[in-house]
């Protein structure tokens, strides 16, 4: 695969220089813009892999661009916020962002979210030439043809909200999916029983997660959703 | 005229039984004039027991003839032979007449003065118990409650809020009766007029003749402060003497309600002047405390970028992790206060909802920045699917800040254990270290707002004492309680409560 290029946009320069910093030191190519409509010009012409956007840009609302860059394209959206409410971060994952990082945040935690973006794409693009019934993650495998899933070979039996919470979070890996976007997803229109999906995925985590205090595969953000994360293929 | 037919009755019947007494009498061979008198107390009695004049007026004359006819000579004709009896006759009707005017106007005296005497009554019941009515909405409805209790019909009262009409809250004495009414357009639009117009309107009025209740403001100093309806779907009219004593006790009403919203307002300056201070107390002790680390920051950064070339590469990181650790601590002051103005707006900026203690606590160990390798942090849950009711970014910051203050205190190599079980309807939360800890009477100033252990306050000591005292009014905020205890066998345990979720999970 190319270098990935990498769009930033983000008004504040030290914090922009603070991220081409780096991304330049990790090898990654990278192009900037201030402003909102910079951006959407940026992402039809420079056609980047993934996008760093900060929600707070003098022109236009962050969740509006996103609205505008998802009518045409899956580029993954990583939105780095100062804003700490859940709510913003909720409305930014529902509007299309794969995640989001709140200021103020480490180089690491950066470069962590960048390398799960990363691994996504990779993984899409390799997938488009498989066969698709069967998602592969880790040793985690999930046969949709079969409705089974067997994890390091072993089948694991889950009940089948389990089941559906897992298909879900496996066909959006990589990305935050909020509560009300899973409630809504699994248990239909007009549930908002959010006990039950805690439990439920507390649940499915002990069955497939080696030791559920280091979660390997579905990580919880807590009050805003669940995400499954793309493990490195060992080698 | 309109004659009742029990007064009638009750005349004739008094009358009767004068010319019985009257008989008895001339049997006896009394004088005429007993019998006159005894005449004369009939009708008086007739007067008594009768309502209007017109009764004892004919009674009057009645007795005149009944006398002239049974016991004046030649007897049973209404002849009289005796030079004197036509004055005898006026005497007599004129002494009747009279004596029943004066007993009349006693018995009127009478009523009248304990019509009064109810009124007040009713008037100053209804001030006596809305004196103890601590807000708006009770006062309205007692004074609804009394308005159905002097007149018996349905009322409605529309509460005012802010500028226009709120829904109207139904007082009806039969249960769920007329309820339909208020939904009327009609009757809203005759209500919103009263506000607008501060006059009254509806049935039995100029304007909205055809509505079906009566509406009336409740008149404030300046604006109106509710209005009031009253159904006049019943037989009669309100009479005039109701009508008067329920404007008094709206008027009543209007006191209390004026009474209430200045109460309102003073409690309200007390609290915001009490606030101020808080925040300007904060606001010293957060410019006091920031300077340092910022000192710090911009000091070292300035020597990295002049003296680069001069300083040994040991030097430099050390000026590096100075650097970075002090803005570690500047993020978590911000997160603290970022949580108190939350805290400070009231609950109901809360964003409560049920999360597991597992998720909450891990996410918290997550954001512990202090060198936390040298303390050995341990979770214990009873159950994995203990769930509370919470803010969980509050609370996380909750975690956070005792974990941190635990790291803080205790020497490295210190255990610090959390423990999680649900009581009853509680989840309990325990951390603890087994540091020096602090003396039994500091315990429960630890929560005190600016207190740091030791309590001394030199430029060197870093830790503005807000963490634990904000712990406290998160966990307050949710209605849980939060306290320190001594550890066994040494250091110190924080134990906090939260409203526990009930689990129930069905496929």
């Amino acid at each position: 695969m190319n270098k990935p290029v990498i769009l930033v946009v983000e008004d504040d320069k030290a914090i922009r220089t603070l991220i081409t910093t780096t991304l330049e030191m990790q090898g990654y190519l990278y192009r900037t813009a201030e402003r909102g409509s910079e951006a959407i010009l940026e992402t039809v012409s420079g056609q980047p892999d993934i996008i760093i956007l900060d929600l707070g840009l003098p022109d236009m609302d962050g969740v509006d661009i996103i609205k505008k860059v998802r009518e045409w394209t899956n580029t993954p959206i990583l939105v780095v916020s100062a804003r700490s409410e859940d709510k913003d971060k909720i409305d930014a994952l529902d509007a299309g962002a794969d995640d989001y990082l709140t200021k103020p945040f480490s180089v690491e935690e950066l470069l962590a979210r960048l390398r799960v973006s990363l691994r996504r794409i990779r993984y899409d693009r390799e997938k488009l030439s498989k066969d698709s019934t069967v998602f592969l993650n880790g040793s985690l495998k999930i046969d949709y043809a079969a409705g089974c899933v067997w994890l390091d070979a072993e089948e694991i039996h889950l009940t089948p909200i389990e089941y559906k919470l897992l298909c879900l979070l496996a066909k959006n890996v990589g990305k935050v999916l909020t509560h009300n976007f899973i409630l809504h997803e699994v248990w239909g229109n007009y549930s908002n029983d959010f006990s039950a999906l805690r439990v439920f995925m507390a649940s499915l985590r002990k069955k497939i997660e080696q030791d559920p205090s280091q979660p390997k595969y579905i990580q919880t953000h807590v009050s805003v959703g669940y995400r499954m994360l793309r493990v490195q293929d060992e080698p | 005229m309109h004659f009742s037919v029990t007064d009638i009755l009750k005349s004739l019947g008094i009358l009767i039984l004068c010319t019985l007494i009257g008989f008895l009498f001339y049997a006896l061979n009394f004088s005429t004039a007993d019998i006159i008198m005894v005449y004369i107390l009939g009708i008086q009695i007739c007067a008594l027991i009768t309502n209007g004049r017109k009764y004892s007026a004919v009674s009057s004359i009645m007795g005149v003839l009944l006398f002239n006819f049974f016991f004046t000579e030649p007897r049973f004709s209404f002849q009289a032979f005796g030079p004197g009896y036509p004055v005898t006759f006026l005497i007599m009707f004129a002494a009747s007449l009279i004596a029943s005017t004066l007993t009349m106007q006693v018995k009127e005296q009478a009523f009248l003065s304990s019509r009064k005497a109810y009124s007040t009554q009713v008037l100053l019941e209804t001030s006596r118990k809305l004196q103890q009515k601590e807000n708006s909405n009770d006062i309205l409805t007692e004074t609804a409650s009394q308005m159905l209790k002097l007149l018996e019909r349905t009322v409605l009262i529309y509460p005012v809020n802010g500028n226009c009409l709120g829904n109207p809250l139904i007082f009806s004495g039969e249960a769920s009766a007329d309820v339909s009414i208020c939904s009327e357009f009609l009757e809203k639009a005759a209500a919103e007029w009263v506000f607008q117009h501060n006059k009254r309107a509806g049935a039995t009025t100029d304007h909205f003749a055809n509505c079906q209740f009566m509406y009336l403001a409740v008149r404030g100093t300046n604006d109106v402060l509710a209005v009031a309806g009253i159904a006049m779907n019943g037989p009669s009219p309100l009479e005039i003497f109701d009508q008067n004593l329920l404007i008094a006790m709206l008027g009543e009403c209007a006191l209390a309600l004026e009474k209430n919203a200045l109460n309102e307002i003073q409690k309200q300056t007390f609290l915001k002047m009490q606030q101020e201070k808080l925040r300007a107390d904060l606001l010293r002790a957060i410019s006091h405390d920031l300077r340092t680390p910022l000192t710090s920051i911009s000091g070292n950064a300035g020597i990295l970028m002049e003296n680069a070339s001069v300083l040994s590469e040991v030097q430099k990181q050390n000026l590096y992790v100075t650097i970075f650790d002090d803005s570690i601590w500047l993020i978590s002051l911000v997160e603290n206060l970022l949580s108190i103005t939350r805290i400070e707006n009231g609950t109901m900026n809360l964003n409560i909802q049920p999360e597991l203690l597992e998720d909450v606590i891990t996410e918290a160990l997550l954001h512990i920045h202090h060198h936390s390798q040298d303390h050995s942090i341990e979770t214990f849950l009873a159950d994995e699917f203990l769930m509370a009711r919470m803010d969980s970014r509050l609370i996380i910051q909750v975690i956070i800040n005792i974990v941190d203050n635990a790291i803080q205190y205790t020497p490295s190599g210190s255990h610090i254990q959390i423990h999680v079980r649900k009581e009853h309807a509680e989840i309990i939360v325990e951390i603890s270290d087994d540091g020096p800890g602090v003396s039994s009477e500091a315990l429960p100033k630890l929560f005190d707002m600016f207190y740091t252990a030791d309590n001394v306050r030199g430029d060197g000591r870093r830790g503005l004492g807000l963490g634990l005292s904000l712990c406290k009014s998160i966990i307050l905020a949710h209605g849980g309680s939060i306290s320190a205890y001594q550890n066994k066998p040494t250091g110190i345990k924080f134990c906090f409560t939260l409203p526990a979720e009930e689990v129930m999970v069905h496929e």
